[in-house]
């Protein structure tokens, strides 16, 4: 092992030494002129209009600045996106479904609450739950209308005591029926 | 790695306020430091000159760039290993190279028989080419830049890019392939 090692180091001291030299440095260095000299008429002009237009992408405290502000537009795409995520999140939580339709709005009351629960055949919690104010208002009225016409069915009945008990039968029978 | 004189410096300076003649000169100073790394990476004349020509057309277009006179030598070798660099990785798939004993026989002699007399760059090339045939690159690269043009390990990093750790993985590499090779030949 040591007989190699002095060998590497007998044949990189023998490569060390014997450096090359250029066969013909003078043609090398005319040729070089000759490429700028041609370049500074042509190629030149060229380089000189690149380097005016984009060469302070060179300076330092440019190219730092640049740097930064990209990172700085990075940040704040992502923090974009983490907001619309959460508020997507939040509107898909509120969202009521009876089937076909999909209310949005605000609701406190119980009647209100109660029509929801029948409209969407699901239990409502006590959270806040968001409704439009047309609807509210439009399924109010047929609660309304529904409580008159029920009304006036019971006082068209109330003297007619045969179409009051068929009426209360065929009702028992629906309700057993139900359950 | 190479040490620029005053009068070197001032040359420098000329040329980066865009003096065209004084360029000339440092083309003259500098050409055979680029000459001698291209030289023994490429291990051919030809191709090193090309190198050397076309090393001192970029640095005169990047001159400006270069914060001070110091920094000079380090970019003119980066340059040039970047264009070798470039020329190696495209020869590689082109060719594969066979070595006979005859060869080593000669690398031997010469070695120990004759070792005072200069020899020519066709057989220092030969002798480089047969010792970096087998090296990828990389460990080429940092091989010659390390043993024989003699650069530290912060130099060959700001020069090849490559990182410290890196480097004396390449040199690991590449010391123990030739020690094989030369327990096989020499």
């Amino acid at each position: 092992m040591e007989t190699e090692k002095g060998k590497y180091e007998d044949l990189i001291r023998f490569i060390r030494k014997n450096k090359p030299e250029m066969k013909h440095p003078d043609i090398v260095t005319e040729k070089v002129m000759d490429e700028l000299r041609k370049g500074k008429s042509g190629i030149g002009m060229k380089h000189i209009l690149i380097e005016v237009l984009f060469g302070w992408i060179y300076i330092g405290w440019v190219r730092k600045s640049m740097v930064l502000i990209a990172v700085s537009f990075i940040v704040l795409f992502g923090y974009q996106q983490a907001v619309i995520l959460k508020k997507i999140n939040e509107l898909s939580g509120q969202r009521i479904n009876d089937g076909n339709l999909f209310m949005t709005g605000s609701i406190n009351g119980l009647p209100e609450r109660a029509g929801l629960f029948r409209l969407s055949g699901k239990d409502l919690s006590g959270k806040k739950t968001i409704v439009s104010k047309k609807d509210i208002d439009e399924m109010i009225n047929s609660i309304n209308t529904l409580q008159i016409k029920y009304q006036d069915l019971i006082d068209q009945i109330k003297d007619d005591p045969e179409l009051k008990e068929y009426i209360e039968t065929r009702m028992k029978e629906k309700r057993e029926l139900k359950n | 790695m190479q040490q620029l004189s005053e009068i070197e410096k001032a040359i420098i300076e000329q040329c980066r306020n865009g003096n065209l003649q004084d360029f000339r000169k440092l083309v003259e100073k500098t050409s055979p430091f680029a000459f001698s790394v291209a030289f023994r990476i490429l291990g051919n004349n030809d191709e090193a000159e090309d190198v050397v020509q076309e090393t001192m057309i970029t640095l005169w277009e990047n001159l400006r760039k270069i914060k001070s006179v110091d920094g000079f030598i380090p970019w003119l070798y980066k340059i040039t290993v970047n264009k070798c660099y470039d020329r190696l990785r495209k020869k590689k798939h082109d060719q594969e190279s066979t070595v006979d004993d005859k060869v080593w026989d000669h690398i031997s002699n010469r070695m120990y028989e004759n070792p005072a007399t200069d020899i020519e760059n066709d057989e220092l090339a030969r002798i480089i080419n047969i010792l970096t045939d087998k090296l990828s690159v990389k460990q080429k690269t940092v091989f010659v830049l390390s043993e024989i043009e003699e650069m530290s390990t912060d130099e060959i990093s700001f020069v090849t890019g490559i990182s410290k750790l890196n480097i004396k993985a390449n040199l690991y590499y590449a010391r123990k392939r030739l020690t094989v090779m030369i327990q096989k030949h020499l």
